[in-house]
C-alpha cells in the first residue's frame, strides 16, 4: 500500500483563515507517520480526509495510485481502518460482537458474518492479546482495553493502512506504552500507520517519519531526529525544551520541557 | 456515557439471570411457544364461553375439512370476532416493538420511541380529522396513514436542511413537527362536536382493536410484512451504525442511505400499525428493553426477539382489555398501567440492557 497526499487543503468556514492547506506527503508499507501539532491545528481533520469521512477541499489523495474521490465507500473501509479518539458505543455490545462489527466492509447490506468471519474476529483478539475479554461487556471493561478492542476491530478489518487519532489518549503511563508496542508490532508486520500524537516522545519510540503542523500547513516533514528539534519544538508548542540522546538500554533521544 | 469505577463496580449480570444461560435460539423456541399457546388462550377469553378444543378445531377446520361438532355461534365468534382481533394484536405488537427497536439502534439511544419523528401524533391529527369530516372507518384509516407518513416527511425534510449531526437534527426535528401535530389535533378537537365527534376522536387516540376487520387488517398488513423483512433483513448493520456516524462511515457504511431505509420501513409500519389500532403508547420503548434484557443488545438477535416479545405483549394486553371489566379498557391505558411498573422493575434491576 502506498500513500501519496499532493497539495491537500480544507476549510472550516468559507472565510478560508481556518484549515489547512499546502499538505504533501507519502508513505510506504510499514511506516509510521506521526504528525505533532498543537491542539485544534487540524490533525484530526486531515487524518480524516485521508478516508474521505471528510471531504478535501483542494488536493489529491492517492490510494496505491488511484484517487479516493473515485473509490466506493465500502472499497476505502477495506482498505484503509481508522481509530476515532474516543469511541462510545451506545449499547453495551459484547467484546466480540464489537470486533464483529470490523467486517462489516466485507458484508453486504443483507449479509451477517459468517463463522469465517467469526474466526477472523477472534484472531484479531488474538494478535492484541485480548482473546479474554471475548464474551465481556465492552462497558465492563477499562479504558485501556477498550482501546485494544477497538484495535482488534480495526484488525478484523483486514485494511492495508491504518489511521490512529490520539490512539494513546485517555490511557494510562502503561497502557500507553504497551499500545505503542503493539503499533510497533504491527508495523513490522509491514501495514504502514499513520496516526496524531501530543507526545514528541512517543514519535521517537514508534515513528519512521514525523510531520509537525501548525497554522494550516506541515511546517516539516521527514526523519525524527531532524524535525524533533529544540526550535521546532519551541516554535510549535511555544514552550523551551530540551532534546537528549540517552545512551545504554534506551538509545534514543528524549524531550524534556525546561520549566522554571 | 462515562464510567466511573464506581459504575463499573454496580453493574450487575444480565437482568434477568434466570435467561443469561439460555442462547438466543432457545429463547426464540420459548418465545415461539408462548405466542402459540396464548394465541389459542386468547380466543377463550371474553364474554362468550368457548372451549380450547373447540377452538383448535375451528381453526383446523379451515385448513382441513373436520367432522363439525361445534356450533355455528361459536365459528362466528372465533372466525368473525375473536381471530381479526387476535391478528391485529399479534402484528401491531410486532411492528411496535420492531420499529422501536430500530430507532433505538438508529439514533444510538434506548429512550427513543417510534414516535419520535412524529408518525403518531400525524396519525392522531389525520385520523381527528377524518372523524370531523365523514366518520368513515375507512377514510379515518387513510387519513391517519397519510398524515403518519406527512408528518415523518416533514421532520425529515427539515433535518436534512440542518448541517451538523443528523441523529440530532433528526430528533430536533421530529419533536417540532410533534407538537405541530399535537396542536393540530388540539384545533380539530376544539372545533369538533362535543356530543358524538370528540369522544370519538378520544377513543381512537387511546388505542382499540375492537373494530378491527379483515379488509383493514389485510391492507395493513402488506406495508407492515414489507417493513418487517427489510428491517429483518438488515438487522446486522444496527451493529454497526451503533458505533456512531464517523466509524459506521470509516467501515463502509452508506450512513445517509442506511438511515432513510430504516426511517422509510419504520415509519411504513408504525404508520400502518397505528391506522388500524388507534395510538399506542409504551410498547415501542419498552419491548426493546426486555429484548437486551433477554439476549442482550446484538441485533442480530435482538430484532427477531423483539418482534415476537412485541406481539405477546400486545395479545396479552389485549386480553386483559377485553375480560378485566365490563366495559373494554382503551389498550393505549392498559400498555402504560402494565408496561411503566415492569419498566420500572427492569430499570431498577439493571443490566447489560441499556448503557
Amino acid at each position: 500500500m502506498k500513500l501519496i497526499v499532493r497539495e491537500a487543503e480544507f476549510h472550516y468556514d468559507f472565510t478560508k483563515t481556518s484549515g489547512f492547506k499546502n499538505v504533501n506527503f507519502s508513505l510506504n508499507d510499514g511506516e509510521v507517520l506521526t504528525i505533532l501539532g498543537p491542539n485544534g491545528c487540524g490533525k484530526t481533520t486531515l487524518l480524516k480526509c485521508l478516508n474521505r469521512l471528510t471531504e478535501l477541499h483542494g488536493g489529491t489523495i492517492f490510494l496505491d495510485g488511484q484517487d479516493i474521490r473515485r473509490l466506493p465507500r465500502t472499497q476505502i473501509a477495506r482498505s484503509i481502518g481508522y481509530v476515532p479518539q474516543l469511541h462510545q458505543p451506545a449499547f453495551p455490545f459484547s467484546v466480540l460482537d464489537t470486533v464483529l462489527v470490523g467486517r462489516a466492509p466485507h458484508l453486504g447490506l443483507l449479509e451477517s458474518p459468517s463463522m469465517a468471519d467469526m474466526k477472523i474476529a477472534e484472531q484479531s483478539l488474538e494478535t492484541m492479546g485480548i482473546s479474554h475479554l471475548k464474551d465481556k461487556s465492552y462497558t465492563q471493561i477499562s479504558g485501556g482495553e477498550r482501546q485494544m478492542v477497538i484495535f482488534a476491530r480495526v484488525l478484523a478489518q483486514q485494511p492495508s493502512l491504518l489511521l490512529l487519532d490520539e490512539p494513546t489518549s485517555h490511557l494510562d503511563f502503561g497502557n500507553q506504552i504497551r499500545l505503542l508496542d503493539q503499533i510497533k508490532k504491527l508495523a513490522s508486520t509491514g501495514l504502514p500507520i499513520i496516526m496524531t500524537s501530543h507526545f514528541p516522545d512517543h514519535v521517537f519510540m514508534v515513528s519512521d517519519k514525523v510531520a509537525i503542523m501548525k497554522d494550516g500547513a506541515f511546517l516539516d516533514c521527514g526523519w525524527p531526529d531532524d524535525i524533533i528539534t529544540e526550535t521546532n519544538m519551541q516554535r510549535i508548542y511555544g514552550i523551551p525544551v530540551n532534546i537528549r540522546y540517552v545512551d545504554g538500554l534506551i538509545k534514543r533521544k528524549i524531550c524534556i520541557p525546561v520549566t522554571a | 456515557m462515562v464510567h466511573t469505577e464506581k459504575d463499573k463496580k454496580d453493574t450487575k449480570k444480565p437482568a434477568l439471570k434466570l435467561f443469561g444461560r439460555l442462547n438466543g435460539l432457545s429463547i426464540w423456541t420459548i418465545l415461539v411457544i408462548a405466542l402459540v399457546l396464548l394465541f389459542v388462550f386468547s380466543f377463550v377469553m371474553g364474554r362468550y364461553p368457548i372451549s380450547p378444543a373447540d377452538v383448535i378445531k375451528v381453526l383446523i377446520s379451515k385448513v382441513i375439512p373436520i367432522e363439525h361438532t361445534w356450533s355455528s355461534t361459536i365459528e362466528t365468534v372465533v372466525m368473525q370476532i375473536r381471530l381479526p382481533r387476535i391478528l391485529a394484536a399479534i402484528i401491531v405488537g410486532a411492528c411496535l416493538a420492531l420499529s422501536g427497536v430500530s430507532f433505538q439502534g438508529l439514533f444510538r439511544n434506548p429512550l427513543v420511541s417510534p414516535d419520535i419523528l412524529g408518525v403518531s401524533s400525524g396519525a392522531g391529527f389525520g385520523a381527528a380529522l377524518a372523524i370531523l369530516l365523514s366518520g368513515n372507518q375507512l377514510a379515518i384509516q387513510v387519513s391517519a396513514f397519510c398524515f403518519a407518513l406527512l408528518a415523518v416527511g416533514i421532520s425529515y425534510s427539515i433535518s436534512k436542511m440542518v448541517k451538523g449531526n443528523p441523529t440530532l437534527s433528526l430528533i430536533l426535528a421530529g419533536m417540532a413537527i410533534a407538537s405541530l401535530f399535537g396542536a393540530l389535533l388540539s384545533l380539530v378537537k376544539y372545533v369538533a362536536d362535543p356530543v358524538n365527534q370528540l369522544p370519538a376522536i378520544t377513543y381512537w387516540l387511546m388505542g382499540s382493536f375492537a373494530s378491527v376487520g379483515y379488509k383493514s387488517l389485510l391492507y395493513a398488513a402488506i406495508p407492515m410484512l414489507i417493513g418487517i423483512t427489510i428491517l429483518i433483513l438488515i438487522r446486522w448493520r444496527f451493529n454497526v451504525l451503533a458505533m456512531g456516524e464517523d466509524e459506521a462511515k470509516a467501515l463502509g457504511v452508506d450512513t445517509g442511505r442506511l438511515r432513510v431505509i430504516i426511517v422509510v420501513c419504520c415509519t411504513m409500519i408504525t404508520a400502518s400499525a397505528v391506522c388500524i389500532s388507534g395510538t399506542i403508547g409504551w410498547v415501542g420503548l419498552v419491548i426493546p428493553h426486555i429484548g437486551r434484557a433477554l439476549v442482550g443488545p446484538d441485533h442480530k438477535k435482538l430484532l427477531p426477539v423483539c418482534l415476537l416479545i412485541g406481539a405477546i405483549f400486545l395479545l396479552l394486553i389485549d386480553d386483559i382489555a377485553r375480560v378485566v371489566a365490563n366495559v373494554e379498557i382503551p389498550i393505549g391505558i392498559l400498555t402504560a398501567i402494565v408496561g411503566i411498573p415492569f419498566f420500572v422493575f427492569l430499570l431498577k434491576k439493571g443490566g447489560r440492557g441499556w448503557a
